[in-house]
């Protein structure tokens, strides 16, 4: 019989995952692992969980074990809740030895502000995950910043990197660039939308406030309107070099 | 006397001085998964979690805020009522 049982570390963390369908595995190529550890999440999913969670791939999606690792995705997203981690909707970036984190809606410039940085910085700047990177909020006030096998379509990320989280940038699409700090009360809800949960439960819900307020109180959050031209990408990158200091390096 | 059931499954959180009323999976069967709320409509969440009456409301609001004009409170608590009645967050 074969197997449909694996391993995968996310966040640190090791999550056991049975699949229903056994091609699933080639969405999480280069992320499992053989290990002896104990997991600490174990997660698998019944049919009528797909079938409620439909509503994650386009209506034209026939692939039921891309329906599933998308599932998989939602449970990730809540079960990591538990452990002082989250999945967030944005991309990650690692550089200057830190991770920084470009989140908007879908459809708002993500992916093109991450090709301009990688233009401009070139192996300067490094991508942790291209789409639903992992967060942990330490005990010791810091957030680090992990890659997850949900990358995006273009499968922008690696496996093995994680780095302390710097700051968090805010995309809005407008008809000129401007960037601006964005007070903790005002970036609550573009952040709290961009969680991949569904939570199940009030506990949930609760961990997941909790982890908002401790990437708020953690890292300084940003709102960058932009053309999504290069110009707001070195614009980006020169606020953050100016903020931290690193204009002379 | 008036009084209000809540439904089940919404968690009232605040970050950062947001109020957020968030339903979970048992929740979103009836509400919107997130609802942002201010710190007054919180402050009414709380009362009515805790199965006070209009009247008992009305007044709790002309404590906590030091308003005398109970007039106007209750015609703003009962628009909110309406308003989670609308939503279904009052059952």
């Amino acid at each position: 019989m074969a197997r449909n049982y694996y391993q995968l570390v996310c966040a640190d963390l090791p999550i056991a995952y049975q699949f229903i369908y056994q091609d699933t595995i080639q969405y999480f190529k280069g992320y499992i692992v053989e290990s002896d550890d104990i997991a600490q999440i174990n997660i698998s999913l019944t049919n009528a969980y797909l079938e409620d969670n439909r509503w994650l791939v386009n209506a034209d999606e026939k692939s039921e074990s891309f329906l599933e690792f998308q599932a998989l995705m939602l449970k990730t997203g809540n079960s990591l809740l538990s452990h002082n981690r989250a999945l967030f909707h944005g991309v990650a970036l690692l550089w200057n030895n830190y991770a920084w984190l470009i989140t908007a809606p879908s459809g708002t410039g993500k992916t093109t502000q991450l090709r301009h940085w990688k233009r401009l910085l070139k192996k300067d700047v490094t991508i942790i995950n291209g789409d639903k990177p992992a967060l942990e909020c330490k005990d010791d006030g810091t957030v680090w910043v992990y890659s997850s096998p949900w990358r995006g379509k273009e499968k922008y990320g690696h496996p093995n990197i994680k780095a302390k989280l710097g700051g968090i940038i805010i995309l809005e699409q407008a008809k000129y660039n401007d960037m601006k700090p964005l007070a903790a009360e005002d970036a609550v809800i573009p952040l709290y939308v961009e969680f991949v949960s569904m939570p199940e439960t009030t506990e949930q819900i609760e961990n997941q406030a909790e982890i908002l307020r401790s990437v708020l109180k953690s890292v300084p959050v940003w709102k960058l309107k932009n053309l999504g031209d290069e110009d707001s990408a070195i614009l980006a990158i020169n606020t953050l070099k100016t903020y931290y200091g690193w204009n002379n390096g | 006397m008036d009084s209000f059931v809540l439904q089940k499954g919404i968690v009232l959180i605040e970050i950062n001085g947001v109020f957020l009323l968030v339903a979970d999976q048992e929740g979103r069967k009836y509400c919107n998964y997130i609802k942002v709320i201010n710190e007054t409509g919180a402050f009414i969440w709380n009362q009515l979690k805790d199965h006070r009456s209009l009247d008992e409301i009305v007044s709790n609001i002309q404590d906590e805020y030091e308003i005398l004009d109970s007039y106007h409170i209750r015609k703003d608590v009962n628009a909110f009522i309406q308003l989670l009645k609308e939503g279904n967050y009052i059952a």
